[in-house]
């Protein structure tokens, strides 16, 4: 049995694990965001473009994890295992784990932004802008540990 | 496949850099986002409050942001220390 062989089936567990993880925070976040721009339309009718425009912007940004996942996995599936040292065997399942992992929690925090500013739109049009604002602001630091993910999921796959 | 022990205790290191990374993050991700929303909410409700509202924000977003950082400082002493 050779390392290549062993490296395989430690990147493909590992993709599996990323992008299933890490598509789960995602979908719970935006999902919510959703939920809160169609209470509004339901309650504001009038500010329905505005509430369409902030909920997809939200939702952009708490997509942005998933996709980060998305990376991983792809580069773990598409690596080329022809000289992969032994140490690389656990650094690739790791790297999967810890991407998806990681894309949980930011995913599920910026869908609540999101929606929580939808929700405040929906109450109070006129600060729109301000809530926009606070709610990107907000969502930049909480993408922070989702880059933290990615960036020890790049280390352990390409400088291990 | 030969390895020594010395490989065996880097591979857990490894594995262990991602388990700290990765469920490191799901915290703070969740906290700090649930801040910036209710932060949100609150500046919809009381628009004249809002520089006040987006630095207490900033502030416990920063709190909840350290054990982040902790989990990134783990991380990368089990890859590159240990």
């Amino acid at each position: 049995m050779d390392i290549s062989l062993y490296a395989k089936v430690a990147a493909f567990l590992g993709a599996g694990m990323a992008m299933g993880f890490g598509a789960i925070g995602s979908g719970i976040g935006e999902g919510y965001a959703a939920k809160k721009a169609c209470e509004g339309m339901g309650r504001q009718p009038s500010v329905a473009d505005e509430l369409l425009r902030t909920m997809l912007v939200g939702q952009a940004v708490a997509e942005s994890t998933g996709i980060y996942s998305l990376v991983i996995a792809l580069l773990l599936l598409f690596y080329d295992f022809s000289n992969v040292r032994f140490i690389q065997i656990p650094a690739f399942f790791s790297a999967g784990l810890c991407m998806g992992l990681g894309a949980m929690g930011p995913g599920v925090g910026e869908g609540f932004a999101a929606g929580k500013a939808c929700e405040a739109i929906a109450r109070n049009p006129e600060t729109a802008p301000i809530v926009i604002r606070t709610m990107l602001v907000g969502q930049a630091v909480a993408e922070s540990t989702g880059i933290y993910s990615l960036v020890v999921a790049l280390l352990l796959i390409f400088v291990i | 496949m030969a390895f020594s022990g010395a490989d065996l205790v880097r591979a857990a290191a490894l594995l262990g850099a991602g388990i700290s990374m990765g469920f490191g993050a799901i915290g703070p991700g969740v906290g700090e986002g649930f801040a910036a929303g209710k932060a949100c909410e609150a500046i919809g409700r009381n628009p004249k409050e809002a520089g006040l509202l987006t630095r207490t924000m900033l502030v416990g977003q920063a709190v909840s942001e350290s054990t982040g950082i902790y989990s990134l400082v783990v991380a990368l002493l089990l890859i590159f220390v240990v």
